[in-house]
């Protein structure tokens, strides 16, 4: 149980993330799930460049997630596992990976087809949806920014949007 | 067209004004597509319809330290030049921000620039004329922007989509790594040194010792809490000015 | 008191403005070679005023006072090249010596800093409506440019109307202050400025510290200062 830290947040490894999340936690790798991005060298280069030193990264796909969870959760340290949407958390969910664990919705910014919940959150119907689904299994699903940040319950977010 | 050497050289120019039209909704994104703009006029001369295209994704939010944008604005416009598929150059501007600002934030923010300034009042207390203190601060340190500046350019262009590659354990980030001790050295010195100099010919009402001693304690809680000593800072030269005033006018 | 006894004619006016305007674009729009840093604006103020020694005693404080706020993404910090202008040259006015104006100087700087950061505040938000809408930008880059290049000006703009608004009541002030004298409850007002100053250097130096790990450092160099000081006053 090294994964301290579950986000869901499209910008992956930034600012936020790093400084704000990882220096608080003491977060020494990261694992972010994501089918392109597993494939993609340059884009895994770009994300992992403005990490610190002593931190990793990997970049896997969702089904390597799956596989090798128990890998990824027993790495000597404290890691954070990060994905670009709330798919690939869910497929996580449903693969019974996430019992017992918070799940940190932190950011998923405004485009066509999302309405907006709270300054860095907009949902669409289908991440609604997925976000009951992850719920469901994991013990709490809660927004927040950065640690010392507001944290708003997944009821509240939802409900704002019904 | 490929953007001609004067062409890069302004859009290098223009990265000295990338933050010059900052705003809350595109943060620098407006003044990447000022910066990109020479390049992408002689990119897509002649076809206004695509170089609109081109300027509309430049101006999408971004940001990122203004020094490193440069190399935002020298690798989109070689994927522009390349004919990139919009939608990969719209990745590649969403995962750049990231690394150049953390990058360049921890590199001159946190190390180049307090160390340089540091340099600067140390020279004025122990002794250099005030203009060569300023323009010794002011040398140094821009002699680090400039090349930053310039690299950064310089290798966005060269590199395009594999800037990742190279901004990984960069030399930015080896070199700022070890300024820090020196940061903290000179902190301590330059503190002392300013506070006699302030000191100097005047009667203090307890002696040096004791505000050396009372001045370590103070700093050391401040460096440990850094937010409430900065308030404290502030409330400790208001009490000063009010010490004064009301001291000199009960004579 | 004259003008001319103040060094602050109409000219020396004129010229301060046109420098605020300057540091004040530098710190943002362009080109951020940092003469909107306090060490150097409060230099430029004093030297216009005839001391820059004096206008550079008021930067180097001010520069402590600011270096803890470093300009990350989004946040608010002090504006400090108007307000470090006019401290130095209220400072500079006033003689250079006197505690009282070097006191008030500080005060005004520090102040006038989070007063500039409004305005900067205010320059973020109008810069979005100068900015928009995209699509008609980006159908006309010539208009793009223009816009740009109107942000910029304004955040010149926005500089010299901090000088001019606020440099001759703070030379006046100042000046007044001269008069005050040192007191026995004065005495400890100067070991509260050095205090500020040892906080300000405390935290400060925490923005290029690892976490708190390299305290000790901080001792060494303030010891090395003592012994230093020692050696030149024996």
């Amino acid at each position: 149980m090294t994964l301290v830290l579950f986000r869901i947040d499209e910008r992956l490894l930034h600012g936020q993330v790093i400084v704000g999340w990882g220096m608080r936690l003491g977060i020494n790798y990261y694992v972010v799930v994501g089918d392109g991005l597993a494939e993609s060298d340059w884009e895994q280069d770009l994300y992992s460049a403005g990490l610190p030193e002593r931190t990793t990264a990997d970049f896997v796909s969702v089904s390597q997630a799956i596989e090798s969870f128990e890998d990824l959760d027993a790495r000597p340290g404290r890691g954070a596992l990060l994905t670009r949407g709330t798919g690939e958390m869910r497929a996580l969910a449903e693969a019974g990976l996430l019992a017992g664990r918070r799940i940190n919705l932190g950011g998923l910014h405004a485009s066509e087809g999302r309405r907006r919940v709270l300054t860095y959150v907009c949902l669409t119907r289908t991440e609604e949806e997925d976000l009951k689904v992850i719920a469901e299994t994991a013990s709490r699903v809660t927004a927040r920014d950065l640690p010392a940040g507001r944290e708003v319950e997944l009821r509240d977010l939802v409900d704002v949007v019904d | 067209m490929m953007p001609l050497r004067s062409d890069r050289l302004a859009a290098w120019a223009r990265t000295f004004a990338v933050q010059g039209s900052w705003n809350y909704s595109t943060l620098v994104g407006t003044g990447i597509a000022y910066a990109m703009l020479p390049l992408l006029r002689r990119i897509y001369a002649g076809d206004p319809v695509r170089l609109r295209e081109a300027v509309e994704r430049s101006m999408g939010a971004f940001n990122g330290h203004p020094y490193l944008c440069a190399m935002a604005v020298s690798a989109l416009g070689r994927l522009e030049q390349d004919g990139t598929d919009p939608e990969k150059i719209e990745k590649f501007r969403t995962a750049l921000r990231g690394p150049l600002g953390t990058v360049g934030d921890r590199a001159v923010w946190a190390q180049w620039r307090p160390a340089c300034l540091l340099v600067g009042i140390l020279a004025f207390v122990l002794g250099a004329g005030p203009i060569w203190s300023a323009a010794i601060f002011l040398v140094l340190y821009n002699a680090g922007h400039f090349l930053i500046r310039t690299w950064a350019f310089l290798t966005g262009w060269e590199a395009g989509l594999s800037v990742g590659r190279l901004l990984k354990g960069v030399w930015l980030e080896r070199w700022s790594g070890r300024l820090w001790p020196l940061n903290l050295l000179l902190m301590g010195v330059v503190a002392v040194l300013l506070a006699a100099r302030l000191m100097a010919g005047h009667v203090a009402a307890v002696s040096s010792i004791a505000v050396l001693g009372l001045g370590s304690v103070t700093a050391l809680a401040a460096f440990r809490f850094p937010r409430q000593g900065g308030h404290m800072a502030a409330v400790l030269l208001m009490l000063a000015a009010v010490l004064w005033f009301v001291g000199g006018l009960l004579g | 008191m004259s003008w001319t006894e103040l060094y602050l004619g109409p000219g020396t006016w004129i010229l301060a403005v046109a420098a605020g305007s300057a540091v004040g674009m530098d710190a943002v729009s362009w080109p951020q070679v940092m003469i909107s840093r306090p060490l150097v604006s409060a230099t430029i103020g004093g030297w216009l005023l005839g001391n820059p020694a004096a206008g550079m005693l008021v930067g180097a404080v001010l520069e402590l006072y600011a270096m803890r706020h470093p300009p990350l993404g989004a946040s608010r910090y002090p504006d400090t090249g108007p307000a470090g202008l006019v401290a130095g040259a209220a400072f500079a006015a006033a003689g250079g010596r006197a505690v009282g104006a070097l006191l008030l100087a500080l005060v005004i700087g520090w102040a006038l800093g989070w007063i500039g950061a409004v305005t900067v505040h205010v320059r973020r938000r109008l810069n979005e409506r100068i900015m928009s809408p995209v699509f008609e930008l980006a159908a006309d880059p010539g208009l793009l440019e223009q816009r740009h290049r109107v942000a910029i000006g304004l955040d010149a703009l926005r500089g010299g109307v901090l000088v001019a608004s606020f440099l001759i009541p703070a030379v006046l002030a100042t000046s007044l202050a001269v008069g005050t004298g040192a007191s026995a409850v004065g005495g400890y007002a100067l070991v509260a400025l050095v205090l500020g100053i040892a906080a300000s250097a405390g935290s400060a130096a925490r923005v290029s510290a690892f976490g708190i790990r390299g305290w000790p450092l901080l001792l060494v160099g303030a010891g090395a200062a003592a012994l230093l000081m020692l050696g030149g006053l024996s």
